[in-house]
């Protein structure tokens, strides 16, 4: 019976997709994966490729980590203030892999978003009694433990100190995802479709529902009979090893990894601000939210206000939450499909 | 050895003063509108660093600018309560989002204006020198400032027992509708007590900070995880558990400092310790009657 129906559901999948991308919605993603897919051949400008190109590639890194944070939070309910922790232990796992063990690239990085779900697993449990403002403040305390303790000299020999790993701390170089940035890329962007699409699917099946209603509702659902322990500790489990995913790919962005830049409060700060953008509960938000203020960050940086970068942050994630507490993905989603009504002169 | 453990008293009840007066608000806060403000421990920093601004442009008018770095510092509680927390009240999120973001913009704001380096504002210091107790010299600002928040607590304890305003936040800390129902404007009182917690909060800094130093922006975070560590050792909701609670962390703090080999290391991190440790054993707290929520 089971096989039938798996069947049907493969045969099925390119009607589903053909139907999806007739949407509004759907047919939006298919077009903008289409201007992503071109746009790196738009130039062959060193400085584009290098260096403009580039702040894609990390827009998109931070795309999985907000997406991953989005999948905690706003589906499963769980604040994490903390995200931090778990985007810095597989950046730090995959660098001291690569830079001091010679693993090869392609193993570093999902035995760094293991070790980062170890880790989900190790806040989750204790942070399973906590709820709401609670849980944000346990994940932040958490977070500020790793810090301090990756800062401390005194551990600095197997922590590497406030330096950390750098490109040749260790025997063997610490490199990028590839040295040519293209291939850079298209590996990050790849690797971002089949993460949305996994968690994209995770939220809409029964497993997703059941996050849901543990958000909504913890009692009622425990009082339904569902094991919330057991969901919620997924639910950190896969977020975790999208974080996971994201840190090695920061870690491989940046070739190195050290305490503040991996496990300071603003990458948490970050994965909250670029999903609350997009909107809590909406996945692909967190993209829009990521792209927006990394290139945000980029254009200050260019106008010479790099020291009011965070603030600026800090001041709108104050006005998203204040005005637009779902987020501004839907609502421009809703103009843009009027508009597009407009045009079409229906 | 026995000056070491006068050192360990000493700092740990200096220790244990700061922290009272600071989760002291904050437990008030959560008690009274299960509001956590993450931007409590900003408070403590932002008023040592409008003294330190107030001094460069006014360093002879000491108490002008104390009064005016307490009084900003409470009118920005204040705002965030009206602007910031009332509006998105009723999810826990978005209080949670819009008090860090708030806290995150008022660390940033100082680090464009300070940087990060230390400076200290010893200007401030109204009991200048230290005073020798069998071998340990101790500051006399902090003895001031030990006796002050005695006073200040049990003040607050009269007001939060006889005065009128005291009953009504203890009448909406119970039941904010039964409160309302008797006459007391809920909304009112959460105002007036995430005034009042920033008011201790800047008081705290005000007379302490002066003998310490101002360690950078980012410092407002560890006051913050500490008030967390107090509030849920002593109890969320429980205020005599936040006055426990703050002693007994002020302890653990400065016996880590002193006898852990290592030790200033180490103190930073034993409030996150004690919270694991709370949470694990005994989540209640000591003296919480609630349960966690």
């Amino acid at each position: 019976m089971k096989k039938g129906l798996v069947k049907e559901k493969i045969r099925n999948i390119p009607t589903y997709l053909k139907s999806w991308a007739k949407t509004f919605s759907g047919s939006l993603t298919v077009f903008l994966l289409i201007i992503l897919t071109l746009f790196p051949f738009l130039s062959q400008n060193e400085s584009f490729i290098n260096y403009f190109l580039r702040h894609f590639t990390l827009a998109m890194i931070f795309s999985i980590f907000a997406a991953s944070w989005d999948f905690l939070t706003g589906i499963s309910g769980q604040i994490s203030f903390g995200h931090a922790i778990f985007f810095g232990i597989a950046g730090y796992l995959c660098a001291y892999l690569i830079a001091f063990q010679g693993f090869p690239i392609w193993l570093a990085i999902p035995a760094g978003a293991l070790g980062a779900v170890g880790f989900g697993l190790i806040i989750g449990i204790p942070c399973l009694r906590l709820r709401g403002p609670y849980l944000a403040l346990g994940t932040l305390a958490f977070s500020l433990i790793l810090l301090k303790l990756f800062l401390l000299g005194s551990l600095s020999n197997i922590l590497f100190g406030s330096e950390g790993i750098s490109y040749n701390t260790g025997p063997y170089p610490l490199t990028r995802l590839s040295s040519n940035a293209l291939i850079e890329y298209f590996i990050v962007f790849i690797t971002l479709i089949i993460s949305f699409i996994i968690i994209f699917q995770i939220v809409k099946s029964k497993f997703g529902t059941i996050l849901k209603s543990i958000r909504d509702d913890e009692t009622g659902a425990d009082a339904s009979g569902i094991n919330t322990t057991r969901y919620k500790v997924y639910a950190f489990m896969i977020s975790s090893f999208f974080a996971g995913i994201a840190g090695c790919f920061y870690a491989l962005y940046n070739t190195s990894v050290n305490p503040v830049g991996n496990f300071g409060t603003v990458i948490s700060f970050f994965a909250i601000l670029m999903a609350s953008l997009g909107g809590l509960t909406t996945i692909s938000g967190s993209s829009l939210g990521a792209f927006f203020f990394i290139f945000l960050e980029y254009i200050l940086i260019e106008m010479g206000v790099d020291a009011y970068v965070q603030l600026i942050f800090a001041i709108i994630l104050i006005l998203v939450v204040r005005f637009a507490e779902h987020g501004i993905l839907r609502p421009i989603i809703e103009h843009l499909k009027d508009f597009w009504d407009v045009l079409l002169g229906r | 050895m026995f000056q070491e453990i006068i050192n360990m008293l000493f700092n740990g009840t200096l220790n244990g003063a700061v922290l009272s007066l600071i989760a002291l608000g904050y437990s008030l806060v959560y008690g009274v509108g299960h509001i956590m403000n993450l931007a409590h421990g900003a408070y403590f920093m932002l008023t040592g660093y409008l003294l330190l601004w107030a001094y460069h442009f006014f360093p002879g008018q000491i108490l002008i600018n104390v009064i005016f770095a307490v009084v900003i510092t409470t009118i920005i509680g204040g705002l965030t309560y009206i602007l910031l927390i009332k509006p998105v009240k009723d999810s826990a999120v978005g209080v949670v989002l819009i008090t860090f973001a708030l806290a995150f913009a008022l660390e940033q704001y100082v680090l464009i204006i300070s940087g990060t380096t230390s400076a200290t504002i010893s200007g401030y210091v109204i009991f200048k020198g230290t005073t020798d107790f069998l071998g340990y010299s101790m500051l006399n600002q902090y003895v001031f400032y030990i006796i002050i928040s005695l006073i200040i607590v049990s003040l607050f304890a009269l007001f939060i027992n006889k005065s009128k305003l005291g009953k009504s936040i203890r009448a909406v800390s119970q039941d904010s509708e039964a409160a309302t129902l008797m006459g007391i404007n809920s909304d009112r009182v959460l105002f007036y007590t995430v005034l009042i917690s920033a008011f201790l909060a800047a008081i705290a800094a005000s007379l302490y900070l002066p003998g310490a130093a101002l360690n950078g922006p980012a410092m407002g975070w560890e006051y913050l995880t500490s008030s967390f560590a107090v509030v849920i050792l002593g109890g969320m909701g429980s205020l005599v558990g936040s006055i426990v609670g703050a002693y007994i962390v002020g302890y653990i703090t400065s016996f880590t400092n002193v006898f852990v080999p290592n030790g200033p290391a180490w103190a930073h991190i034993v409030p996150i310790i004690v919270i694991l440790l709370v949470l694990i054993i005994r989540p209640q707290g000591l003296f919480g009657k609630k349960e966690l929520q």
